[in-house]
């Protein structure tokens, strides 16, 4: 419990460090980019309408298609954009650290 | 901060900085949720598919047989005055009221005056509209004023009384 909310903590320091620098928006704008080249969203968006299909456009809501949707998102971003995204944050990270010594 | 980014090769950093990646992109999945669902309610959702069913049922070889045989019947013409497109066996009558000459569109001038009517479009929508409901105004009797008589004289009925009369 102690360990989960020292991590907690430092993965709040990190974001804040990210939001603060700007490179939180710079690292979303990039993400935008490489989904588009990959028609994630068109994909993203041919789940939903199935989603709409199934449930009736009356009834559905947005929490019916967040609770389905947000694994099909995570899952459909190909796993070099991941890593591409995780090899930012390092970097930048070790440039942060870098500059405070 | 520091002391607590261990080294970058730490199992529990990358974790920490997998749930900030995956923090990332579930952010650009609810801008695209928020987006699905307003189209939804705007009924947008599925336009895209219902006119590309739409293209395909006009493009259809049985809707462009029926186009055919519709113009093998009865050749198509445009009215030179208000380019409408017509059968052939319709254009004279229709030249006739829209050209406004002919026995019939003499009569509608006066129509046309008072309704300011003066494009020809608009005049043959109104000749369309009284040849299905009738006359719009009363028909009045024609005066024929060939000879220099004076106006016959006009009835009381309707005019204004002045004060003492």
């Amino acid at each position: 419990m102690e360990l989960d909310e020292k991590r907690a903590r430092v993965r709040a320091q990190v974001n804040q460090r990210l939001i603060q620098s700007g490179e939180r928006e710079r690292l979303k704008e990039l993400l935008r980019t490489r989904l588009n080249e990959c028609g994630w969203r068109e994909k993203l968006k041919q789940h939903c309408k199935e989603i709409v299909r199934q449930k009736g456009l009356e009834q559905i809501t947005v929490d019916d298609l967040v609770a389905e949707i947000t694994p099909k998102g995570r899952a459909l971003v190909p796993d070099e954009v991941k890593k591409e995204l995780l090899q930012r944050i390092k970097s930048f990270l070790a440039q942060t650290t870098a500059d405070e010594k | 901060f520091q002391a607590n980014i261990a080294s970058p090769n730490s199992d529990n950093v990358n974790d920490d900085l997998w749930i900030i990646v995956n923090e990332l992109i579930d952010d650009l999945t609810m801008d695209t949720i928020f987006s699905c669902h307003m189209e939804a309610k705007m009924g947008l959702l599925m336009l895209d598919e219902e006119l590309a069913t739409l293209a395909q049922t006009e493009l259809s070889p049985v809707s462009t047989q029926r186009q055919q045989q519709q113009q093998q019947s009865a050749p198509i013409c445009r009215c030179p005055n208000c380019h409408r497109r017509l059968a052939a066996s319709r254009l004279a009558p229709h030249l006739e009221k829209c050209m406004g000459m002919g026995r019939l569109a003499s009569r509608r001038r006066p129509l046309q005056q008072c309704f300011g009517a003066s494009d020809a479009a608009a005049a043959a929508e109104l000749a369309a509209i009284e040849d299905s409901k009738g006359p719009l105004l009363p028909r009045k009797r024609r005066r024929c004023r060939r000879n220099s008589s004076p106006p016959p004289p006009q009835s009381s009925v309707g005019r204004r009384r002045t004060a003492g009369s």
